[in-house]
């Protein structure tokens, strides 16, 4: 009875660290693969220092076609984890060679960390941007 | 020092730690001398000494063990008082070398305390405590452990001062394969301290059995008792790793997508 049960707890943890590195693995190729728009760049930053938080960004299209912005996520670097994301009620059109402001309000740690700021567009393409705070 | 009620508690935790060892490790060195020759008379003298360093024992392994606890929360609160500290990796950076080697302590120190712990309690439920002599014997193969635990204590928080750190980000950057294992538990997947705990206390409990089993074995005294106490580990260790696998599944989901609120 007690090796039977000693075995159980075993193979519990093997299936616990298995799932637990696969699903992090998963993350990081998922993160990996994310195609990034070259001609769209995050230009400015907006941040509230008394709240941490990440206001709001500026987008700049240095290209000649337009784009549509539908949803952000941030993704804290030290953890590999998305801290938080948001999908736009009412997407963004960011038309060719111009800058748009988008929104986010995303929360920062405020002892500080490194972030890396997706905007997804329609296209299922990101624009990607990285931040320090503070 | 960097004073604050959590720091001064870890402090007078290790030093009390520390004045009870030297007077249990006295103790223990009389009982393991004096058992081998000793008469009748004499072994139920010593079996009354038993019972009292047994007690401070018990007092200074759980006060070790509440101080292991602890040391994480202490450490987790002194990253504001910290400049430059954005986790408790760089609490250990101000507290270096002592915080280091104090923290891989910390991960295994209850794997140690509880053998003795759980192989007292059986010998506590038995006449004539039969394990009296290999106890004492432990005690003073576990007092190395137990001095460098309470030592590391009071010099890493003696010595941690509000000194400018760089943090994990200096380690651990975008191209790192493994996450800072600080910012992960502690503060992006929280739901992995259950997980962590859950499986620590069931190996825990696991080992303790397995060391029950070995004494329980050697001495037919206590095979009855020993027995149970076997059952019950195991059980108890079974059910902190279901729920561990059962903590396992929101601690997952916590790190496969950060709640998305529609803007």
């Amino acid at each position: 009875m007690l090796p039977r049960r000693t075995f159980i707890i075993l193979v519990l943890l093997a299936v616990a660290v298995v799932a637990s590195v696969s699903a992090y693995s998963f993350l990081r190729s998922q993160e990996s693969a994310i195609t990034i728009e070259p001609s769209m760049n995050i230009t400015h930053y907006e941040l509230n220092r008394k709240t941490s938080e990440l206001v709001s960004v500026n987008i700049t299209n240095f290209s000649n076609s337009s784009a549509t912005l539908v949803s952000a996520k941030m993704v804290k670097i030290q953890s590999g984890i998305a801290v938080s994301s948001s999908t736009f009620q009412s997407p963004f059109s960011l038309v060719a060679n111009s800058t748009i402001r988008v929104p986010l309000n995303f929360k920062l740690d405020p002892e500080g960390a490194d972030y890396f700021i997706y905007i997804y567009t329609s296209k299922g393409t990101a624009i990607k941007g990285s931040i320090s705070y503070p | 020092m960097i004073w604050t009620a959590l720091t001064t508690v870890m402090l007078v935790l290790g030093l009390f730690g520390l004045a009870l060892t030297f007077y249990a490790a006295t103790k223990a060195l009389g009982i393991t001398k004096k058992i081998a020759k000793a008469s009748m008379e004499e072994k139920y003298s010593l079996e009354k000494d038993y019972y009292l360093l047994s007690t401070v024992v018990w007092v200074i392994l759980l006060s070790r063990i509440v101080a292991s606890g602890m040391f994480w929360v202490t450490n987790e609160s002194l990253i504001p008082l910290i400049p430059g500290a954005m986790c408790q990796f760089g609490v250990s950076q101000a507290g270096s070398p002592y915080s280091w080697i104090d923290t891989g302590l910390k991960l295994f120190v209850l794997f140690a305390y509880g053998i003795w712990l759980s192989l007292d309690l059986i010998n506590r439920r038995v006449k004539g405590a039969p394990l009296l002599s290999t106890l004492s014997k432990i005690f003073l193969v576990l007092l190395p452990l137990l001095l460098l635990d309470t030592i590391l204590d009071v010099a890493f928080y003696y010595t941690v001062t509000p000194v400018v750190v760089p943090c994990c980000r200096t380690v651990f950057t975008a191209e790192s394969p493994i996450p800072c294992p600080y910012c992960f538990v502690f503060h992006d997947a929280p739901m992995f301290l259950v997980v962590i705990v859950s499986y620590g206390l069931s190996i825990a409990l696991v080992l303790w059995s397995l060391a029950v089993r070995h004494y329980s074995l050697k001495n037919k005294e206590l095979e009855g008792v020993g027995m149970d106490a076997i059952r019950k580990l195991v059980l108890l260790a079974l059910g902190f790793a279901i729920l561990g696998t059962i903590a396992v599944i929101p601690a997952i989901l916590q790190v496969l997508g950060a709640p998305a609120f529609v803007h």
